[in-house]
Order: C-alpha cells, then structure tokens, then sequence
C-alpha cells in the first residue's frame, strides 16, 4: 500500500473544492461526534454518513477500504475478546458449550465490539475527505490555520514526506538481502539479521535528517517553516459545514432521545 | 592599483568532530569573487567538512572565516546564508517540501522576499532548470537527474553570491550530466565545485585547490593541474580519457601542452 494518502487531490468534487480549513475542523467535529454515540443504531447511522461524505468525493472506495485493514486489526481482537470477558449483567443473553461451561459468550459484548468497530470505521473512513481531497501540504497549512502550534505542523509535514523516503530505504535494503540469498527463518541468524536490518535503518535515517537540516539551515532556516498559502471561504463552503453540522445534531438527538438497541 | 578583497577569507581553520576525528587542520584559502574553484581531494580528505563551514553549518574549534567581508559568527549567519548557496551531493536531502515549488521557495520566503517578487524568483529558477511542468510535483516523485535539477533551482532562487557544489553530477547519466554541467558552466556566480569528474571540473573552472587530510596540499590552475599525473594520482584522481585533441585524432596520452578550447571529453 502506497501511503499517499492525498493521491486523488486532483479530483473534482463537493467535498475537493470545500475550504480545507473548514473542511477538517468541521470533519473533527463530526468524529468526535461519532466517537461520543452509544448506541449501535446510531453507529450504523454514523457509517452510513461517512460512506455518503466519501462517495462524494468521487474517490475509489478500494482506496478507503485499504486504510481499513489496520483498524481492523487492531479492533477486529475485539469481536474474540469482548463476548469473552465482559461482565454478565441482568437481562443479557449468555451462551455456553455444555463441555466448555467456563466459556460463556456474552451477546453484549459482542455488540459492544460491534458498536466500537463501527465507530473506528466511521471515523477512519472520514480522514479520507479530510486529508485525501487536497494536496496534504495544504491540509496541514490549513491546520496552522486553525492555530495547530507550528511544531506540530513542522512535525506532520517532515513525517509525511519521510514516509517514502524511509520506504525506498527499506526496499532497498530488503532487496539487498534478498540478493544474498537471505530468506527468513525461525532462528538466531535470522533475528540478528533483522536486528542489523533496523538498526541500519535507524542510523541511515539519522544521519539522513542531519543532512536535511543542514540543507535547511543552508537555506535560511530558522527554526519556524514560514507557509504561504492563501485560504477563501466561500458562502457555498459554510454551506456544506452547516449540512455536516446538521447530520451531528441528528446523530446527537438521535442517540440521546431514540434508544436504540 | 587597489586590491580587490577576497569574497571569501578562511585563515588557520582547524576542526574536530565530536567524536574525537580531526578533520581540518589549519586550512588557509582566499577566494575572489567570480572564480570558479575546483576543491579536490580524497575521500575524507576534508573537502565537505571544509564547505559547511562557510555558512556556519560548523563551527570551527580555531581559525576565522569572512565570506563577502562578514566573519562567520552568529550574528552574521542569516546574511551569510543568503550569500552562499550550496547544493548538496544527494539531492533528495536537499527536497523536504511536499511539492518542488515549496522547495525552491523555501529560501527566499525564509529571507522574507516579498510575495510578488518570491513568485517571480520561483519562476525563473524552475524556468532556467525546465522544471516548470514539474512545479506542483511532490519532489519524491522526481527522477534522480530532475531531483539534481530542482536542488540547485532551490539555491538559484536565492540569488546567492555564492555557489558551492558538492558532486553535482554524480549518478547521472550522460544526458543529464551535459545539462547540468552546462548550467553551472554558465552561472554567474562565484563558484566552488568538489567533485571527482574531472572533465566537469576542467569545463567549469580555472583554479584547482587540493586537500589532503585536512589540509591544502596545492592551490594551481586547472592545466597545470591535469597534466600534473603525480597529483592526479595522488589525490584518487588519475584518469585516462580519450579527447579529441589539437589534431583531430582520438588517443590516450597526456599533452604537454593541452590547448583548452580543443579539448572535448
């Protein structure tokens, strides 16, 4: 997986020409709006809205559904733990294996683990139009802003760019020790090998950073990364954050006032 | 007659790296403005180490640099800077913006050029470096030979007094090699150039300055250098081409006597 995630900038759409300064603080909004929803109705609900903010965007949705692989392995474990170990309440259903009576199943955990992926996707499937519907330089100026502190934008913007560079790094090296017939192996040599590998890797990505500081000092740097880039909202742009908000009113109001299960 | 004073002064400069290497030891050089100086020498002979401290990127344990009259000391750093642009051996250090525009005005916008004229700067160095269809590019996806291209676009759009290149051929193919080797050929500038091409090096410059660990071992003309095979062989530099020489006829042997302009590699 390439990790550009701003590949599709070019496109044209709603949600491209929306101002991104406006874009993503609206957008942070509805994700901590999502994350706040307790019931798996309102979840649903909230996925239904991502989908739809992202179908606007005219991006691949193969795209958004690669970034998904990562929540769910980190969330997936949920649907194995949770019906495992959360406490057995009134009025839950429990299953059990006559032979395996320690192992209870727990329906409410399972639907707690639901509720927590649905929640993880809905808000992953967001940093999509976030950041992959403008160049991610002006993502993140927009960021500064919205008076995100110029050491993060700093950080953000040299993490981003190094990405690849660390990847071309590390094909090159995992080419190189392919060339020499090196293949995996569960033992000592191996682990020493890969030890070697990252440690490499490391010290090159040092002395890497040192030669670009020093590019940059050459160039008048004074430790503050000065960004011109002029931002105009425009009245169709409020209009599409007053749309956004709406949809978070709705899945607030919904979630307080309609219980779901 | 007045004496002109040199664009850049280095006397008794001496350096060691934390790590205990003594990389320079007493390094005296002057450099008047317009020269085109080869800095040549081995591998850790000091030629990098030597360059970073003309912008203050070092700081000497003795010794005093002046570039354009200014001594190198803090105060003086930011000037100094917009004086001298440096073009580093990997170019991909050089490109940290996301897109090659950001890049070549990274610079000036850090000199607070003014946005009208930044414009314009940007322009005419992506122009001069035909780079333009590649403005809003992000840099990692330049070829080698493009990325070489806007690393000096980002220093030309600084206007410096000053260029200093470090390899700026290296692993380029032939094509690529000719056009840079022609940019810098024709650059205006004060111009200090390490590298080991020597045919670039005879193309661009006159005046040769030889280092040996971490010293200056000669300071002499480029012919006096090229046909000096001892010094060539020396300093890791010992070559053997084939030219088409004062006759026409191709052979590989050294003239005496080399007329420049007959000279083609």
């Amino acid at each position: 997986m390439k990790p550009d995630i701003d590949r599709y900038w070019r496109l044209e759409s709603p949600i491209h020409s929306w101002d991104p300064r406006l874009k993503i603080l609206t957008l942070i909004i509805l994700a901590f709006s999502i994350s706040s929803v307790h019931h798996i109705s309102t979840a649903f609900g909230c996925l239904f809205i991502s989908i739809l903010i992202l179908q606007l965007t005219k991006i691949p949705f193969s795209f958004s559904l690669k970034r998904l692989a990562a929540v769910t392995m980190f969330v997936g474990p949920f649907f194995l733990i949770m019906p495992l170990t959360v406490k057995a309440q009134s009025g839950d259903t429990i299953y059990f294996f006559t032979h395996l009576k320690f192992l209870e199943i727990n329906t409410r955990g399972l639907l707690l683990a639901a509720r927590v992926y649905l929640k993880a996707v809905s808000i992953v499937l967001l940093t999509v139009p976030m950041f992959g519907t403008n160049r991610f330089d002006i993502s993140i100026k927009a960021l500064e802003r919205l008076k995100v502190p110029n050491s993060i934008i700093q950080m953000l913007l040299f993490s981003y760019r190094y990405i690849f560079v660390f990847l071309s790094e590390l094909k090159r090296m995992s080419l190189a020790m392919k060339l020499r017939k090196f293949s995996p192996a569960t033992n000592f040599h191996t682990l020493r090998t890969y030890g070697n590998f990252l440690g490499t890797l490391l010290v090159r990505s040092f002395e890497r950073t040192e030669e670009v500081y020093h590019a940059m000092l050459s160039r008048g740097y004074k430790g503050i990364l000065k960004i011109r880039f002029e931002y105009r909202a425009k009245a169709a742009d409020f209009f599409k954050s007053s749309l956004i908000f709406m949809a978070i009113f709705g899945i607030i109001y919904f979630d307080r006032f309609f219980k779901g299960f | 007659m007045e004496k002109k004073s040199p664009i850049i002064s280095i006397k008794n400069l001496h350096f060691t790296y934390p790590d205990g290497t003594v990389a320079l030891k007493g390094v005296n050089l002057t450099i008047q403005e317009g020269e085109s100086i080869a800095l040549v020498g081995k591998n850790g002979s000091g030629k990098s180490t030597l360059i970073k401290h003309l912008n203050g990127i070092y700081q000497g344990d003795r010794g005093e640099i002046t570039v354009d009259g200014l001594p190198v000391i803090e105060e003086n750093l930011q000037t100094i800077r917009g004086l001298i642009g440096m073009a580093f051996q990997d170019p991909d250090n050089q490109l940290f913006c996301p897109t090659v525009y950001d890049d070549v005005a990274f610079g000036p916008i850090n000199m607070d050029v003014d946005e009208m004229a930044l414009h314009k700067r940007v322009q005419e160095s992506l122009e001069k470096m035909g780079l333009m269809d590649l403005a809003d590019c992000p840099s990692h996806n330049l070829s080698f030979g493009q990325q070489k291209r806007a690393a000096m676009a980002t220093i030309l759009s600084m206007r410096p007094k000053i260029m200093i290149f470090d390899e700026p051929t290296s692993n380029l193919d032939p094509k690529n090699e000719a056009v840079i080797t022609e940019i810098i050929a024709n650059l205006p500038y004060t111009r200090i150039l390490i590298s080991h091409d020597l045919p670039i090096l005879y193309q661009v410059c006159q005046k040769v300055v030889v280092m040996d660990d971490g010293r200056i071992d000669a300071i002499m003309s480029m012919e006096d250098f090229i046909t000096n095979r001892q010094l060539l062989r020396k300093n890791g530099l010992d070559f053997t081409f084939k030219c088409d020489c004062c006759n026409g006829h191709n052979h590989e042997h050294r003239h005496n006597q080399i007329e420049k302009k007959s000279l083609s590699f």
